[in-house]
């Protein structure tokens, strides 16, 4: 049935007044608010705020709180029944068999940390350390993103990353490599141009620690990781911005809709969080272990202590750390965070522990993030990254080097 | 004097303790000024040294917005400014109660703390941020303020208008 031009219009009018109000817009308290977090005058203290509250929950709920109830599992019941239930132990690691050596470790060891062995240290690092700060920073990630504070902190970082060719969608990458950088890398993807994502790919799996390296971090050089972190994130800067000036490709604006605020779901945060942790677990657990497992072979059979002995020229007078930080630098390309804990072990000054974790930082990423470059920019940028990586290793690890010696740490 | 102007005052007051509390927090976290603190109040109570200068900066920008807002405390802008403000400071008590928490439950080396130590935790001195909690509550009273005065001018505009056309066609 055809309707004429009148009846449209009487249609339409019913409509209208059964849905749309019409009045003077009066902006509301959720509306200038919702306005406020995105301009730079009251946006960035909340950032400063609501970051704090981050690394706060991290600290307060991952590590003090769930790591703690961890920790007497671990320390008293897991490990000292290891050391007495696998066969071949002795009283010292040349005592030991082959077989104790790379599941254990060594038994005079006090610290979990100190055992360097699969079911010891493997298991410690990642189920006692890592798995809460891991689910701490997800269930803080999940309530920024609910509530609607995400898409604003976008919006608000986007001059900022635009100095450096990028855009605010930056921080999403950014933000997820800080949990872990394989979902970071991946994240890559909402930036638009080839440039963008390559550029993202590099400095993130370079200059961002992920939750795992944080977390070992926290717990090996803990008054020194502000510094640590501003180093970091100041060499991201000063990288993307060389990076952007070598890089032919384009740096287009951002358009996004922001939501409005809303109250996060318990039901949505569960679900999210423990996808996240699942992934990890199946991931990153089994990493952890066959990481140890191929360091505690070349442990064994010499090849570390040969690449010690090679690289330690450069380890020794230019980085000015032991030649023994060559093991764990050969770790970190598998687990940067069982890296930071083998370097917690090694005895060295307080300055040497800073250039030591930071050169495990700005090292190669771990094989995880690697093939996720590789699958997500393929070979050419999987190439480019690791030119740019060994360039960004001496020149700002050298650099760290410089700044601790003139802080006089 | 009307119950805003009492409120843009209050939270001046508010904001400019606020201010210098976080002034002594930062101070006190990079070693310029001495440690302060009482049994009742500690300042810089965060673990490592950076999360305190951290935490002195959050403090003292909680209060410069709240002082700022409290001069248009009767505009939109000026008003969110002040809860903006407020929102920071309850963030960081917020951090400091769930360390408080997180703290009491594991004791060192067991499982489960003992209940003296549980309670032990909940002792004072508090940081600054939980002591200012019951001074910046006043600031719900006026969000609901806010909030049914909006409510109320929004009903009066939808009452009072209509379509253009639809005016046209009643008319006719």
């Amino acid at each position: 049935m055809a309707l004429t031009g009148d009846e449209r219009w009487e249609l339409i009018d019913r409509i209208t007044k059964e849905t749309v109000a019409l009045g003077e817009y009066k902006r509301d308290l959720k509306d200038i608010l919702g306005e406020m977090t995105v301009r730079p005058s009251t946006g960035i203290p909340l950032a400063i705020a609501v970051l704090f509250g981050f690394f706060s929950f991290v600290y307060s709920f991952g590590l003090s709180f769930l790591m703690m109830l961890l920790d007497p599992l671990f320390k008293d019941m897991i490990i000292p029944w290891l050391v007495q239930a696998v066969p071949g132990g002795g009283a010292t690691l040349e005592e030991s068999s082959f077989l104790y050596a790379v599941l254990v470790g060594d038994p005079m060891a006090v610290h979990p940390f100190e055992y360097f062995g699969v079911l010891t240290s493997g298991l410690y690092t990642a189920i006692g350390v890592v798995l809460p700060a891991i689910i701490a920073f997800y269930i803080m990630m999940t309530l920024l993103e609910d509530s609607g504070y995400m898409p604003r902190l976008v919006v608000l970082l986007d001059t900022v990353f635009h100095k450096i060719g990028l855009h605010g969608f930056a921080a999403v990458p950014i933000l997820l490599s800080l949990g872990c950088n394989v979902p970071g890398i991946e994240a890559t993807r909402t930036l638009e141009t080839r440039k963008q994502r390559f550029m993202m790919m590099a400095l993130s799996g370079i200059f961002i620690p992920c939750g795992a390296q944080l977390g070992v971090m926290l717990q090996v050089v803990p008054e020194y990781l502000g510094l640590i972190l501003l180093y970091l994130f100041g060499s991201f800067f000063i990288a993307g911005f060389i990076l952007n000036a070598i890089t032919p490709g384009k740096s287009p604006e951002l358009f996004m809709d922001v939501p409005p605020y809303r109250m996060p779901s318990w039901r949505n945060l569960h679900r999210k969080v423990w996808y996240k942790v699942e992934s990890f677990i199946a991931v990153a657990v089994p990493m952890v272990l066959v990481g140890v497992l191929i360091v505690n072979i070349l442990y064994l059979s010499g090849v570390i202590g040969w690449l010690g002995s090679l690289l330690s020229p450069v380890f020794l007078h230019y980085f000015g750390v032991p030649e023994e930080t060559a093991g764990p630098l050969v770790m970190a390309f598998l687990r940067k965070d069982i890296a930071v804990s083998q370097i917690g072990a090694i005895e060295m000054t307080t300055a040497q522990k800073i250039i030591s974790v930071t050169l495990v930082s700005i090292y190669l990423p771990c094989l995880a993030t690697f093939i996720m470059i590789l699958k997500e920019g393929g070979i050419v940028d999987l190439l480019k990254t690791i030119v740019f990586l060994i360039a960004s290793f001496f020149v700002f690890g050298g650099l760290m080097q410089g700044i601790v010696s003139l802080l006089n740490v | 004097m009307d119950k805003w102007r009492l409120g843009s005052v209050y939270f001046a007051m508010l904001g400019a303790v606020i201010m210098g509390l976080g002034c002594l927090e930062f101070t006190t976290s990079l070693g310029i000024t001495p440690p302060l603190g009482s049994e009742w109040l500690t300042l810089s109570p965060a673990p490592m040294k950076w999360m305190s200068v951290w935490r002195g900066i959050v403090t003292l920008l909680a209060g410069l917005l709240i002082t700022w807002g409290s001069f248009g405390f009767l505009e939109v802008e000026g008003f969110g400014r002040s809860v903006i403000g407020i929102i920071m400071l309850w963030i960081l008590a917020g951090c400091d109660i769930l360390a408080m928490f997180c703290g009491s439950i594991p004791g060192t080396g067991t499982w489960l703390n003992t209940l003296r130590g549980f309670l032990k935790s909940y002792a004072p001195p508090y940081p600054a941020a939980v002591w200012l909690i019951p001074f910046s509550l006043p600031m719900i009273y006026f969000i609901m303020m806010w909030d049914m005065q909006t409510k109320s001018n929004k009903r009066r505009n939808e009452n009072g208008y209509g379509t253009k056309r639809g005016k046209q066609k009643k008319q006719g």
